[in-house]
């Protein structure tokens, strides 16, 4: 069952077209990779997805809504993270959980009980009262992520969720991202490192210059390309 | 509840920024101190003075200056102004008619020390020209009575001078009229007199020549006697010898008998002689000459008299009248110095400077509405715009933006933590009021109403620009500028009512002076609240209408946030 689908959508910034009639879907409960070359399109993509870019054709589902007249259904079901801190560094994880928490509209009741969970999840015990700005590189990253899980949303979009972090660290932030897929949260996520693509996405789109070249499972893209092909040599084969 | 997380979240980010609040709070305190120790040590007397004084005859009353220098010429006491070791640079010459000149050279470029400067020698001057004005005034009253008093002592010198006139033309008029009957006595006798003059003249004539004849034969009978005397001796001495004795002595008898008769004739004629010798007819008439002559001069000098009489009375007349035409004037005089008096009395203007207000005369408590609004204007301004700036700059922004959160309750919390700390702010500055100046804690009311409108709109400004310049430091240049711009349209630099119409029109829709003004009305003129509702609902409107751009503003920050 889809969760999210993508309908010829289209973007242009002034001439230049960055977006050239995108279609794809995300099924529900799958790790969902969207790779790229840098300014193929993905960030805006996601800016369209969240409702901070209107697309200049095509439509968006959510969940069987359209999220052009359903945008606010798609923002309290949708948690967003990306590369930078989006946490307020003077507040504690705690702080900034309940402050996002009850900006979507749950009851503290229930945030604290989300909390609860989720930094168990995010390996965050001991660190709830801890300001932002006191939290190592990772933690920072988990942090973000807890927050954006914080109101229990269907889908996790995650830009470049590793970007600066040692590939310990990383292989740490996918463990707890694995985690929160197995609870049912669907993920959208985008990167630079294919190899963690290839090791934790179930399928992937690869867009370049707008356009959305292929989707498909790993799997499907080595049987395609080669078995003993890693998915990083199958990307650069498809964009030569 | 939206709002109410927003607001906790931001009262505990500004919260654990000590920086922040120390500068929140210490600030204006701060401003109120140094502010208050300026102002209370504002004083026109210290200002610099120096002095030039080519005029030994006037002194320029300094005694109120503190700093006083003299130069000897006017172009070092320039120099020393234009250094700015002076304010004011006093040249005081006489302009060569007697008139004391003072030429003052003041440091127009600050308008502050100018107007100080202005008041100092103009009080100077007036209180100078006062007292003057005042021994003036009282050297002219007791001139004015000296004055009167003379004019009428003189008046009634010439009242008597007048009457004693007018008695001399009376008997200069009867001596005129005795002159009269004298000149026709007089004239009785002279005429006739006169008219004989010619048969006087012709009788002296005759007389002298008579004389002249009568001694003429007097000398020809002596002559010819002493001849016929000689003839007779000769005869006698012939004829004694040629005669006889006896006949010789009657022809000798005989002849002396002759001689003797002669003798006799002549002794007669010595005594007619001596007779014309007197003179006595001649000296007669030659009297009466010189009496009709010494008559004449008497007729001239009687007419004289006569003229002369007649000019006295004419004159007499005449400076009788002038003296009437004297007491005139001096009457004239008089009432013009009555009402000189009176009127000098009347127009005499004298200004004394009242109170409008009853209210205390501390510098710094005046001072205190206009410290509060630059403080509230400036922190609700610059607070605001870094308070958005540091939002809006971070990432986190992002994350409140994609929330299903309505913008609205973001401007609002934003805009109500902005408005804590202002009030926080001002209640500081309440309590220093109430503290330091005695102000009534009643109040409060309409401060906290004007203090409330006032920042809620330079909140909002503050808000407006922090969202729509999102640089940081070209976004606090613009809120420096806004803040700039509503403290140069206002009081601060010139005073707003000399501006023009339409400047004033945008002056009176400035905040900062609607909030000084209410301020002021409302701390320092205690004011009822009836006075305040215009100002009030000026605010109102403005707010209204900045609520609408802030929203604009929120809104465009979010498509910049986004692209």
């Amino acid at each position: 069952m889809d969760l999210l689908e993508f309908r010829s959508i289209k973007k242009r910034f002034r001439k230049k077209e960055v977006l050239v009639d995108i279609s794809f879907n995300i099924k529900q409960g799958e790790i969902f990779g969207l790779v790229g070359k840098s300014g193929c399109g993905k960030s805006t993509l996601l800016k369209i997805l969240i409702g901070m870019v209107k697309e200049d054709g095509g439509s968006i589902l959510f969940d069987n809504h359209d999220t052009h007249k359903r945008l606010n259904y798609l923002r309290e079901n949708t948690g967003f993270a990306t590369q930078d801190n989006m946490l307020f560094e003077e507040l504690t994880i705690k702080e900034n959980s309940f402050y996002f928490g009850e900006l979507y509209g749950i009851k503290r009741i229930d945030i604290k009980q989300r909390f609860s969970e989720l930094i168990k999840l995010m390996g965050l015990v001991g660190f709830e009262d801890t300001q932002i700005n006191n939290l190592s590189g990772g933690m920072v990253k988990r942090a973000n992520i807890l927050v954006s899980l914080i109101h229990g949303p269907k889908l996790l979009v995650l830009d470049e969720p590793t970007v600066g972090l040692d590939p310990l660290l990383r292989s740490t932030l996918w463990s707890y991202i694995k985690k929160i897929n197995k609870d049912g949260t669907t993920v959208l996520v985008t990167s630079h490192l294919l190899d963690e693509i290839e090791e934790n996405c179930d399928r992937v789109a690869i867009l370049n210059n707008g356009k959305v070249i292929s989707v498909a499972s790993i799997v499907q893209y080595k049987e395609k390309y080669g078995k003993n092909k890693t998915f990083g040599q199958v990307f650069r084969e498809m964009l030569e | 509840m939206k709002v109410v997380s927003i607001f906790n979240k931001n009262l505990k980010t500004v919260s654990r920024n000590w920086v922040y609040l120390i500068i929140l709070f210490v600030c204006p305190v701060l401003l109120i101190l140094i502010s208050g120790i300026m102002l209370n040590s504002n004083d026109f007397r210290n200002l610099n003075v120096g002095v030039v004084d080519q005029d030994p005859g006037y002194n320029f009353n300094l005694q109120s200056i503190r700093n006083v220098r003299s130069f000897d010429s006017l172009s070092d006491c320039l120099y020393s102004l234009t250094e700015s070791k002076l304010s004011i640079c006093l040249f005081v010459r006489d302009d060569g008619r007697g008139l004391h000149q003072i030429e003052i050279y003041i440091d127009n470029t600050k308008k502050i020390i100018e107007l100080y400067g202005k008041q100092f020698v103009l009080e100077n001057i007036v209180k100078e020209q006062a007292e003057i004005l005042e021994q003036t005034s009282e050297t002219i009253d007791s001139k004015m009575t000296l004055y009167s008093s003379s004019i009428a002592k003189a008046r009634y010198e010439l009242v008597n001078a007048s009457r004693e006139l007018d008695e001399q033309e009376a008997q200069l008029v009867s001596y005129q009229a005795d002159l009269a009957n004298m000149k026709r006595d007089f004239n009785e006798v002279y005429v006739p007199l006169k008219n004989m003059q010619p048969e006087i003249k012709s009788l002296q004539s005759d007389l002298r020549k008579n004389r002249e004849t009568l001694l003429s034969n007097i000398s020809y009978f002596r002559a010819k006697k002493q001849s016929i005397d000689n003839q007779i001796s000769s005869l006698q001495s012939f004829l004694s010898g040629k005669l006889i004795p006896q006949d010789y002595n009657f022809v000798s008898s005989g002849l002396n008998s002759i001689s003797n008769d002669l003798n006799q004739i002549d002794q007669s004629l010595s005594d007619i002689e001596r007779t014309q010798s007197d003179n006595r007819l001649i000296n007669i008439i030659d009297s009466l000459d010189s009496v009709i002559i010494k008559l004449d001069n008497v007729k001239v000098t009687l007419d004289k008299l006569d003229v002369g009489l007649s000019n006295s009375i004419q004159k007499t007349r005449q400076s009788g009248d002038r003296i009437d035409y004297f007491i005139s004037k001096l009457d004239e005089a008089n009432n013009e110095m009555d009402s000189f008096s009176k009127s000098a009395g009347g127009n005499m203007v004298t200004a004394d400077f009242k109170k409008a207000f009853q209210t205390s005369e501390d510098p710094v408590f005046l001072a205190f509405p206009l410290l509060i609004s630059i403080i509230i204007t400036f922190t609700s301004l610059v607070l605001s715009n870094m308070f958005i700036l540091n939002q809006v700059n971070k990432p986190s922004y992002f994350r409140d933006i994609i929330s299903p959160t309505k913008d609205v309750n973001f401007i609002f919390a934003n805009y109500l933590v902005n408005l804590f700390f202002v009030f926080v702010q001002a209640a500081v500055l309440f309590i220093i009021g109430i503290s330091w100046f005695g102000m009534p804690f009643s109040n409060i009311g309409m401060f906290v109403i004007a203090i409330f409108f006032t920042s809620s709109i330079f909140i909002l400004v503050g808000m407006s620009l922090g969202y729509l310049i999102k640089s940081q430091s070209v976004s606090m240049l613009v809120t420096i500028f806004f803040v700039m711009l509503m403290l140069i349209m206002s009081d601060l630099i010139s005073p707003a009512i000399l501006s023009g119409k339409s400047m004033q029109f945008f002056i009176s829709l400035n905040p900062f002076v609607i909030l000084h003004k209410i301020l002021t009305d409302s701390l320092i003129l205690q004011k009822p609240m009836q006075y305040i509702l215009p100002h009030i609902t000026r605010l109102a409107s403005l707010l209204g209408i900045i609520i609408l751009i802030t929203y604009l503003s929120k809104k465009v920050s979010e498509e910049d946030a986004i692209q």
